[in-house]
């Protein structure tokens, strides 16, 4: 990715420390501007893990607002990135977790679920701006929550493993197994969505 | 029958998260060269990559931020308020548990003063100057300043107004402290 925010930048990592203490007195202002600079990354997060634009602005408001709320037991020895996607992935690991309660099992599904329908007016493909996107969220979307979370912080904010896990409260080897098997996974249903397109007459698209 | 192609495929994932040693990768890289299908399952494990490379970073709205200014306004807000109404909510609670405590203990004397022979005259009285209209309202306000006057003199009514002063005078106290704890928002525009 050519656009990747995964810190703050220069100047305003100096400033950090300092906004952290006044928000955690109480200072929304400053708070605000940990809003502002980290509100990118953030949104991203919650855009890659829960795959439309309106579930993702709910959630990255409500891990914002869940950090203020948690603000005082930020240890600042912690990088305060790890600890805010911490939050977020949190959050957004338990709303898929949810939503998947109310769904039918991947498996079950017919083949063509890979195509996306253009005919349907459904809100989240409306928003998606273009196939690939589409499809990166096709295969994001075959990933358990947690497996989800690591890949999005690996790949689309390149962090750590140690970042990564300790943003997951998780171990190192942990995370590179699910990465491993993210992987494998999501080869598999690549693999699937060319067969399926194959067998429907289609052409998988070109990369 | 384990196939030799196996070998080099369970490696690619490593592969691609540089976990492989020199000598691993060169060998991988020759075999990927050569053999067609692992090839097209190392193409399957990258298909994500080539759409990550694609892919902006998501933007959030212009307006995010008052947008959360907001919603974090809006949920302390509605955190004082829910804590007022506890402390509210508590205070009545004691209140009421109190008088009726103070109600069944003393229940049993109040009735036996309603049964005395002073209770019952004077409401013979008043039941003979129901004839007399003019003498009606002052003699049932007559009863009912005997009787307010009885239960002003009883102890554990004091008791109950001082409790409930006292509670109230809590509540103000702590609904003051938890709007001074929560200052409100201010929302940029």
């Amino acid at each position: 990715m050519s656009d990747t925010v995964a810190t703050a930048d220069t100047p305003n990592q100096k400033l950090e420390p300092q906004w952290i203490a006044r928000a955690q007195q109480g200072d929304q202002t400053a708070f605000s501007q940990l809003v502002t600079v980290y509100q990118k990354p953030v949104f991203n997060v919650c855009y890659r893990m829960l795959g439309n634009r309106g579930d993702a602005e709910d959630a990255a408001q409500e891990a914002f607002i869940r950090a203020y709320l948690k603000l005082e037991t930020y240890d600042a020895a912690r990088k305060f990135s790890s600890w805010l996607f911490s939050i977020a992935t949190h959050y957004c690991i338990d709303r898929l977790r949810k939503q998947r309660m109310k769904l039918v099992s991947w498996d079950d599904l017919p083949p063509w679920r890979w195509i996306p329908d253009k005919e349907a007016k459904q809100p989240e493909v409306a928003l998606v701006e273009d196939e690939n996107t589409l499809e990166l969220h096709a295969l994001l979307n075959t990933l358990p929550p947690d497996y989800r979370a690591a890949v999005v912080l690996k790949y689309f904010h390149e962090m750590s493993y140690d970042e990564i896990a300790e943003s997951l409260d998780t171990t190192v080897s942990a995370i590179k197994s699910k990465l491993f098997r993210a992987r494998k996974m999501m080869a598999q249903t690549a693999k699937k969505k060319e067969a399926s397109s194959a067998a429907m007459g289609m052409t998988a698209p070109l990369m | 029958m384990v196939n030799p192609m196996d070998k080099f495929t369970e490696k690619l994932p490593q592969y691609l998260e540089d976990g492989l040693t020199e000598i691993e990768t060169i060998e991988l890289e020759r075999h990927l060269a050569e053999c067609a299908v692992c090839q097209a399952e190392f193409d399957a494990l990258t298909r994500f990559d080539r759409l990550l490379e694609a892919a902006p970073m998501a933007v959030p709205p212009p307006n995010f931020v008052p947008m959360v200014e907001a919603k974090l306004a809006r949920r302390l807000h509605r955190r004082r308020t829910m804590l007022g109404m506890l402390v509210i909510g508590s205070v009545l609670a004691v209140i009421a548990a109190i008088l009726t405590w103070g109600v069944l203990a003393s229940g049993a004397e109040l009735w036996q003063w309603a049964a005395t022979d002073d209770f019952g005259r004077v409401w013979f009285d008043v039941l003979n100057s129901i004839i007399a209209v003019g003498a009606v309202i002052g003699k049932i306000a007559a009863v009912l300043f005997d009787a307010l006057v009885k239960l002003m003199r009883h102890p554990a009514l004091w008791g109950y107004v001082s409790v409930g002063v006292g509670l109230v005078w809590l509540w103000v106290q702590l609904f003051r402290w938890t709007n001074f704890a929560h200052q409100p928002v201010e929302i940029s525009r």
